[in-house]
Order: C-alpha cells, then sequence, then structure tokens
C-alpha cells in the first residue's frame, strides 16, 4: 500500500523535497515505515530521538498500523512565533 | 476566531479590529517580529516552513484553548511562512476579552503553545551560513 511520507525543515533539506511515496507491505507500523524512510535516507535516522511523528495531522506517540492512503509527517523541533 | 497560514505580509491593524466586539472591553495584539540578532550571531534573514494544514488545526485547538481557560471573546492567530525580513511581522495574534487580565494572560499563553504544538519551523540565515532552529519554548512544556 501507498503511504504519503511528509518532510520538514532540516529533514526537507536533507532529503531534497518534502513529500514522498512509499510503498509497504499490508500492517505496516510506523516504526517499519520510518526503518524503510531510513534505509532510503540514512541521514534522517540521527533525527530519530527529536522528531515527533503525525499521522493524518495529528501527532501520535505509540506505535500503530497504517492503512492505505495514509499521511505521515515527520517533525523536528517547532519553532514558530 | 481566525486562523491562517499565510506568504502575504501581516496587517496587525485589520487583524486587531478584526476582533473588537461589544462584549469585549480589552482588545491585546502580539506581534513576534524578526530580530536581528540570535545567539550571539548577525540574522540576515529568517525562512519559515509549515505544515499549513495541520498548523492552522493547531492554531484553531490554541484558540478553542483560550475561550475555555481565558473566556475570550474572539482571536485571531495568522502566522507568516517563506522569506521574512528583519524588522517584518512574522505572527499576529490577536484576542479581545471582557476585561484586560483575559487579554494578557490569554496572549501569553497562546505565544507559549505557539511554540510548543504548532507545525512551523524557522530557520535563521546569516551571512555564511543558516540553520533550522529547534526548540525554544520554555523548560517546563
Amino acid at each position: 500500500m501507498k503511504i504519503t511520507v511528509l518532510l520538514f525543515a532540516s529533514l526537507k533539506d536533507i532529503v531534497g523535497k518534502g513529500q514522498l511515496e512509499i510503498e509497504v507491505d499490508e500492517k505496516c507500523s510506523i516504526e517499519s515505515l520510518s526503518k524503510k524512510l531510513y534505509e532510503l535516507y540514512p541521514k534522517v535516522e540521527s533525527y530519530d530521538s527529536s522528531v515527533r511523528i503525525a499521522l493524518n495531522q495529528e501527532f501520535i506517540e505509540n506505535d500503530i498500523e497504517l492503512k492505505d492512503g495514509d499521511e505521515v509527517a515527520y517533525l523536528p523541533p517547532v519553532s514558530g512565533g | 476566531m481566525k486562523v491562517a497560514i499565510t506568504d502575504k505580509t501581516l496587517d496587525p491593524t485589520e487583524i486587531s479590529s478584526s476582533v473588537k466586539n461589544i462584549e469585549a472591553g480589552a482588545v491585546l495584539t502580539f506581534l513576534g517580529t524578526a530580530r536581528k540578532t540570535s545567539r550571539g550571531r548577525e540574522v540576515t534573514y529568517l525562512e519559515y516552513d509549515a505544515y499549513p494544514e495541520m498548523a492552522e488545526k493547531k492554531m484553531t485547538v490554541i484558540l478553542n484553548e483560550l475561550k475555555e481557560k481565558y473566556n475570550i471573546t474572539d482571536g485571531a492567530f495568522i502566522h507568516r511562512i517563506g522569506r521574512v525580513e528583519l524588522g517584518e511581522n512574522i505572527v499576529v495574534i490577536a484576542v479581545s476579552a471582557p476585561h484586560s487580565n483575559e487579554a494578557f494572560d490569554a496572549c501569553r499563553y497562546a505565544v507559549k503553545r505557539l511554540k510548543s504544538i504548532v507545525p512551523i519551523w524557522k530557520k535563521e540565515v546569516w551571512a555564511d551560513g543558516d540553520e533550522w532552529i529547534g526548540y525554544e519554548g520554555e523548560s517546563d512544556e
């Protein structure tokens, strides 16, 4: 199934774009998605401990099973204002 | 209540006026502006990135929190993205409330929440480099 991955700020600079489509297996968890992302872009992994993840525009703290068409955003620590 | 992420310059007078209400005796407007010196470096300009749909959702959440906690009558929360020159407005938060105490407290709280839950990021650009800035809120968050 296809998952839309969104990246911002420093992560967007590392990868070179703010949106990716990643193909994953059914019953893929966010953790597995992250693993796949880090395989494709190893430098992104160094941000793992400071990044917050949003699933369909809501912060998510626990690992969860993804569904086709989900939008997963990797958010560095925010600095608005 | 109004929230927006925009790449246009912000007009604080217009935003301030928009929250005026005959139920409110106080209007408070906070302007976040682009500052020249940061962390001992001289900033040339700032650049803001955002997850716009989620940012507007969180800004709405914050205004609803202000309503519940501080009884604001109306609120407007507008944040700029893209390149911002020194001295320009980055964010405008305007609230109206029956009394001034609530308005002051609401504004302060909104700024704190902005720096905690809204997916917007600041990049400082100086003469010989740039850096995406991390969390700048208070430690009790």
